[in-house]
């Protein structure tokens, strides 16, 4: 079965009926998605596809940023993208205190590795999560390093 | 020895939320700093850094205002967070890595930091990109 012109027309309407139905003819074999998984596996594939226009591209490109997940979109195409549609790119801040630099370091790098699994988990724009993992890693961090 | 919790919440309020620390300091009653200045960097400012060391300079960059009255979380277990996003001016060209980020008094220029401290995943500043900082961030004094 050749369904290119099927795939790309769900690819630019987002259409997740559709496009779960050719994915299920296409690749049964393969994990089906759920609604929120299947609309983030559409924008993924929009991105790379060189068959979506670049506007949709474009515009995929920066949701899936904004949702915290990995865009396809080719380096060279990015600064284009970001004209049409500016990302916002979230960061969170760590400001570790102590008197003992090693201490603050091994911290620091403990709440900034909870940071990255949270982002790797696609939830890094969820904060009352994020600052959850941050504080567990704190406490498990001074557990280490002090016994308390 | 260390400092209570409770000591180390009053310390944090006073200064992020301009909040009275009951029978020990008021905020300033002449020119009290309405708002904290927040910058981005591109590398660690130290101890011995101000707000301009290592500060980026992709293009359209500026400090951004929080308000000490409303700005920022009543501090808990010696913990303050922004109380929205912090988020800077979009990016109209040049580049760099956003990694630290300090807090300090408003005005511009080589002002002495607060609190300054990474900021994780590093963001790749540049055309079209708007850098936030979530809710998530935490400032300690611990």
């Amino acid at each position: 079965m050749y369904h290119s012109r099927e795939l790309v027309a769900c690819l630019e309407a987002v259409d997740v009926e559709g496009m779960r139905r050719l994915w299920g003819q296409v690749a049964p074999q393969f994990p089906q998605h759920d609604d929120a998984g299947m609309v983030a596996a559409i924008h993924l594939a929009r991105t790379k596809s060189e068959l979506v226009r670049f506007r949709l591209r474009a515009y995929s490109h920066a949701w899936l940023i904004d949702h915290g997940y990995p865009s396809l979109l080719p380096d060279e195409l990015k600064p284009r993208a970001q004209r049409i549609y500016p990302v916002i790119a979230s960061g969170v801040g760590i400001s570790v205190n102590s008197r003992y630099p090693e201490v603050k370091s091994a911290v620091t790098l403990a709440m900034t590795g909870a940071v990255l699994e949270a982002e790797a988990d696609g939830r890094l724009t969820d904060a009352p999560f994020v600052r959850g993992r941050m504080q567990e890693a704190r406490r498990y961090a001074v557990k280490k390093l002090f016994g308390r | 020895m260390s400092i209570s919790d409770s000591t180390e919440n009053s310390i944090l309020n006073l200064v992020f939320s301009a909040t009275t620390w009951a029978n020990y300091a008021v905020n300033a009653t002449a020119s009290p700093e309405t708002n904290i200045h927040v910058a981005l960097q591109t590398a660690d400012p130290t101890d011995s850094g101000t707000m301009s060391s290592s500060e980026t300079t992709y293009t359209s960059y500026a400090r951004v205002n929080v308000a000490r009255s409303t700005g920022w979380s009543t501090a808990t277990t010696g913990v303050v967070s922004p109380a929205s996003n912090i988020d800077f001016p979009a990016g109209t060209g040049g580049s760099g890595t956003i990694s630290f980020f300090s807090t300090g008094k408003t005005g511009g220029g080589t002002t002495a930091i607060l609190w300054s401290g990474a900021v994780s995943p590093t963001i790749a500043a540049g055309n079209g990109v708007t850098p936030r900082l979530t809710t998530a961030t935490t400032i300690s004094l611990d």
